[in-house]
């Protein structure tokens, strides 16, 4: 556990910097120059160091959330790591539970805010993640339990379609569950004045988008580790790999956030429902279909 | 799902970059552009002309006793450039400049300063000196008519009407 | 088109109705007594099929002892302006409502009573345009009130609308997704707006007050200039083209032909701006970039051409003063081209983004009997059916001289309202190579006038939002009289029926479709039990 210490520091530090390059890749695709590299980590640096305005007194239980959201979100990582290092599907069960408590304690946090906007960002927030959620868990499960070389080796195209198939919810998901346009309802400028942002300012603030920069990085990874671990194996170097595969994961997910609107509350869970539902049924139907043939 | 979306890739590359690192680069502005006024002191006369046009009296006329100061205060200035338009001598240059903020509030205010003449008869002061010279020059009249205040203009045509009507001049002794 | 034998039917109303007419170009002044305003109301605008624009209120007090109140329609068909004035006593001005025939005259109504202090009859009145600590004696716009005079304001803080069944969101007056101080109360059942209150008022300006009081003729140019930051233009053209209007002067046609070209520059840019504007709103940022990105080089197009990106500054009543030669034309030629090219690859990929096209078909719809009935205009009407353009119909500057299709919808709904503006892009940019093309010679200004007292001039032009009306009484080197109503005024009261029943995440781009420009209007909108009172600022003074 202490030898992979300087990797959870790497984990802390590499949603940052990759944050600076998803802004300055956004402002590429818009024609301009856009912030440094390095703006995201001023950002943050400034909400710790500006002062703090309190509107109402529940910031204490704030704190403890997205603190126990950002812990639990590292100790997901750790988990994470020690799967694709050893292929051994527990560790993906562990990393998938921790998962959901740093979701659910992110997204808890809105709603216990006094704010009509930050009740709203959190309702839309809750909606769109009881639909995704479940996709996620359900999907990285399968594909967990599906990813091993010797899959690759059966010659049967079924069992190579159902795992492209899981595989794509799993990536669908996972792009859902970043908090990217066309999914950022819940912190939506426009209607509701940043959302379950709107009452932060300070330090809780770095906290809340520090909490959510983590949560991309960890679906990322999510994903990115049973891929490699199907098409190339669980050792120390496919960690490597996943490592490297992981900046151009980050580009291709900002790009499609740029090029795409913002859905709304009322359409996108329901139109995300059916596609995780279809997907699923079918790549169920061919691994029975499988199992019996 | 069309592709089209995707072309905002393609347009994004053709166009590259379009925004400038200002102020570390040169603004973007054209010959045309419309800044800041310069009052050249050598060849205002004090008219008022531009004070009389000038929208939000950015231009003022400040009299008192023995001059009359032409303060141009840039706060105001909408750039319009009327105050050029109708300088009856050109005394006003339009600039490019529009990078005036500073942080001593005397640096907007620009003042021209004028001498007064006194009126010849009665000896109160009415115009700058140099419009003196002007209207002498541009208009048919003696030196010693533009020398006169106008009120003192107006009580000498009277009398000389009057005088001309009754047939003696009523400040005879 | 000017149709002069269409006069005839409003000579009869007026001496049927114990008053007289008169004709003055394309403009037919009625004078009625007061008790016959609302049968001669109802016939012009119900049975002649009329459109309401403005009432003005006028304190000719000085003149004649009396208080005036002029009612303006335009017969969009005929091309004719219609001008009822009514006068009433000095001493306690009353005069009928005719909100009961045309709904449309409400807001204005309301806004002569707190300004000048004319009561009305037959409705139900309240206080629109003055803040609630406001005197209630203190009539802005009398004459006797100084513009300068600002009595103390008592500060109490606005508390938020209560509602037992509804959420209440507010959005504004200070609103990230809002570009000016407004106030919408959107009362809300789960994520659906149930109904908006709103409350303009708070950019107030006292233009018409200043205009009377310490400008001349050619000052109130500049001060019309910014009434709006975006379409600045329109308002000191149509303010110009009124008191030429009034006092007959014969402006050069090329500065006629110069004021048409930078007016259609001004409609691309405005135009532009709205598409960014509304692709932001809609979370499609890459959209909202790349537009402005267009848009910029119509930005300096217009300071080629003028001087200065905005707020022009080169229109004086007698003509412009800034000309084109032939260097300029070929620049413009050629960055219009370019700009036509980029703009359309663009739009094409902007619009196919499924998240902007899913959202902005069928919401916010507007249907064409209400539109009608609410006398909206600009892209909010052709977008619903409703074939109105000023400069088609009742032509003004050099729009005579060039031919042009207006695009009309029938959806409407948000979708609509961007194609016809987009549709519009295209349509001006053939329009400023037209007038390139058969640019007169000649001077530019006209220098040698006077501007006779007591004339009345009444002008619409077509801003990009719709019809802007300037009403001029001249005075004595400076506008007795000046009011102005902006087509936002107009527009707003229809947010009411677009914002019902629709998903509170379409609230920000169904208010942004119909391209608000609250400075413009100086108004404030309050919706109160299904009627939307608009409040107009103009003559607040601060």
């Amino acid at each position: 556990m202490y030898t992979l210490t300087p990797l959870i520091v790497l984990y802390a530090i590499i949603p940052v910097i990759l944050d600076g390059v998803e802004r300055k890749l956004k402002a590429a695709l818009q024609s301009r120059i856009g912030p440094p590299v390095a703006q995201t980590i001023y950002d943050l640096l400034k909400l710790v160091l500006v002062k703090e305005i309190k509107t109402q007194p529940t910031i204490l239980y704030v704190y403890l959330s997205l603190t126990s959201s950002i812990v639990t979100g590292l100790a997901s990582l750790y988990y994470i790591t020690l799967y694709a290092l050893r292929g051994d599907q527990v560790d993906m069960f562990y990393a998938l539970a921790l998962f959901a408590i740093t979701t659910s304690t992110h997204t808890v946090t809105p709603l216990i805010v006094p704010n009509p906007y930050s009740f709203i960002g959190g309702i839309r927030e809750v909606v769109l993640g009881v639909v995704n959620e479940a996709a996620l868990i359900t999907s990285i499960s399968l594909y967990t339990i599906m990813a091993q070389r010797s899959v690759l080796k059966s010659t049967q195209w079924v069992t190579i379609i159902a795992v492209a198939l899981v595989a794509l919810t799993a990536f669908i998901a996972s792009y859902v569950a970043s908090s990217r346009v066309p999914f950022d309802i819940a912190e939506a400028e426009p209607e509701v004045a940043s959302g379950i942002f709107v009452e932060f300012s300070g330090s809780v603030l770095a906290l809340n988008i520090y909490s959510l920069l983590l949560r991309r990085l960890i679906v990322k990874l999510l994903v990115l580790a049973p891929t490699v671990g199907l098409l190339y194996g669980f050792s120390l170097t496919g960690l490597l790999v996943v490592l490297l595969l992981l900046p151009a994961t980050w580009v291709t997910y900002a790009t499609v956030a740029v090029i795409l609107g913002r859905s709304r509350v009322d359409v996108a869970p329901l139109t995300l429902a059916k596609i995780y539902i279809a997907l699923i049924l079918i790549s169920i139907t061919v691994l029975l279909v499988q199992a019996y043939a | 799902m069309s592709h089209k979306p995707l072309k905002l890739i393609i347009i994004a590359g053709s166009k590259g970059r379009v925004t400038v690192k200002y102020p570390y680069q040169e603004p973007l502005i054209t010959p045309e552009f419309r800044g800041e006024i310069e009052i050249d002191p050598a060849k205002c006369i004090g008219c008022g002309a531009c004070v009389k046009a000038c929208p939000p009296n950015a231009l003022e006329l400040l009299e008192s006793e023995k001059e009359v100061i032409l303060r141009y205060f840039v706060g105001r200035c909408i750039f319009c450039w009327r105050c050029i338009d109708v300088c009856p001598v050109n005394a006003i240059k339009g600039t490019r400049n529009f990078e005036l903020a500073t942080d001593k509030h005397t640096d907007l205010y620009t003042l021209v300063v004028h001498t007064r003449t006194t009126c010849e008869i009665c000896g109160k002061p009415f115009e700058t000196t140099r419009m003196q010279r002007y209207i002498a020059e541009k208009s048919p009249v003696t030196e010693e008519y533009a020398s006169i205040c106008p009120d003192c203009r107006k009580r000498l045509l009277a009398e000389t009407v009057s005088a001309r009507r009754v047939g003696i001049s009523e400040h005879k002794e | 088109m000017l149709n002069l034998e269409e006069t005839t039917k409003y000579i009869e109303l007026a001496s049927k109705s114990g008053g007289q007419a008169k004709i003055e170009g394309d403009t037919v002044f009625i004078t009625i007594p007061p008790d016959r305003l609302v049968d001669v109301a109802d016939t012009i605008f119900n049975k002649y099929n009329t459109s309401f624009r403005v009432c003005a209120g006028v304190d000719e007090r000085p003149l004649n002892g009396h208080f005036s109140l002029v009612h303006l329609f335009t017969d969009d068909k005929a091309g004719l302006y219609v001008a009822v004035k009514t006068y009433l006593s000095g001493e306690s001005p009353v005069a009928p409502s005719i909100t009961s025939v045309v709904p449309a005259a409400d807001w204005c109504e309301m806004e002569a009573r707190d300004l000048l202090g004319i009561e009305f009859t037959g409705r139900e009145t309240y206080r629109l345009v003055l803040p609630p600590w406001w005197p209630s004696n203190l009539y802005p716009l009398r004459k006797e009130t100084p513009y300068n005079y600002r009595p103390e304001p008592r500060l109490e803080s606005e508390k938020l609308g209560y509602s037992r069944e509804y959420g209440v969101i507010p959005l504004g007056p200070y609103h990230p997704a809002l570009h000016e101080p407004e106030y919408f109360e959107l009362y809300v059942e789960g994520e659906r707006v149930v109904d908006v209150k709103y409350r303009g008022f708070h950019v107030h300006r006292g233009v018409e007050k200043l205009a009377e009081s310490r400008m001349s003729y050619q000052q109130v140019n500049f001060l019309a200039e910014r009434i709006c930051g975006i379409c600045g233009f329109v308002h000191s053209t149509c303010y110009a083209l009124a008191v030429e209007k009034a006092a007959k002067l014969d402006v050069p046609e090329r500065a006629q032909f110069i004021r048409s070209i930078v007016l259609e520059v001004e409609r691309i840019h405005s135009h532009l701006l709205l598409l960014g504007v509304a692709f932001h709103l809609l979370g499609y940022d890459a959209g909202f970039m790349h537009i402005w990105r267009i848009r910029e080089r119509v930005m300096q197009l217009a300071e080629l051409l003028t001087g200065s990106r905005k707020t022009y500054g080169i229109n004086l009543v007698g003509g412009v003063r800034r000309d084109v030669n032939e260097e300029k034309k070929q620049k413009t030629l050629e960055a219009l081209r370019e700009l036509g090219r980029e703009f359309k690859n663009f739009i094409e990929v902007a619009i196919s983004v499924p998240q902007v096209k899913k959202r902005l078909t069928r919401s916010g719809v507007l249907p064409r009997e209400e539109a009608v009935k609410l006398s909206v205009e600009g892209p909010v009407a052709r977008a619903s059916g409703v074939n109105k353009d000023a400069r088609r119909d009742l032509p003004y500057a050099a729009y005579k001289y060039v031919s042009f299709k207006v695009p009309v919808y029938t959806e409407g709904d948000n979708l609509a309202r961007v194609l016809v503006r987009v549709d519009e892009v295209f349509e001006s940019i053939s329009i400023i190579e037209q007038l390139l093309d058969k640019l007169p010679g000649g001077s530019i200004l006209l220098t040698d006038f006077e501007i006779p007292e007591g004339r009345v001039g009444v002008q619409v032009v077509e801003a990009p939002r719709g019809g802007d009306i300037h009403y001029v009484v001249t005075g004595k080197g400076a506008p007795y009289r000046w009011r102005v109503r902006a087509p936002t005024y107009a527009n707003i009261p229809a947010l009411r029926v677009m914002l019902r029943d629709q998903p509170l995440a379409d609230a920000p781009i169904t208010i942004a479709s119909i391209d608000p420009c609250f400075s413009c209007t100086d108004r404030v909108v309050v919706v109160r039990d299904g009627r939307i009172e608009e409040i107009k600022l103009t003559q607040l003074v601060k």
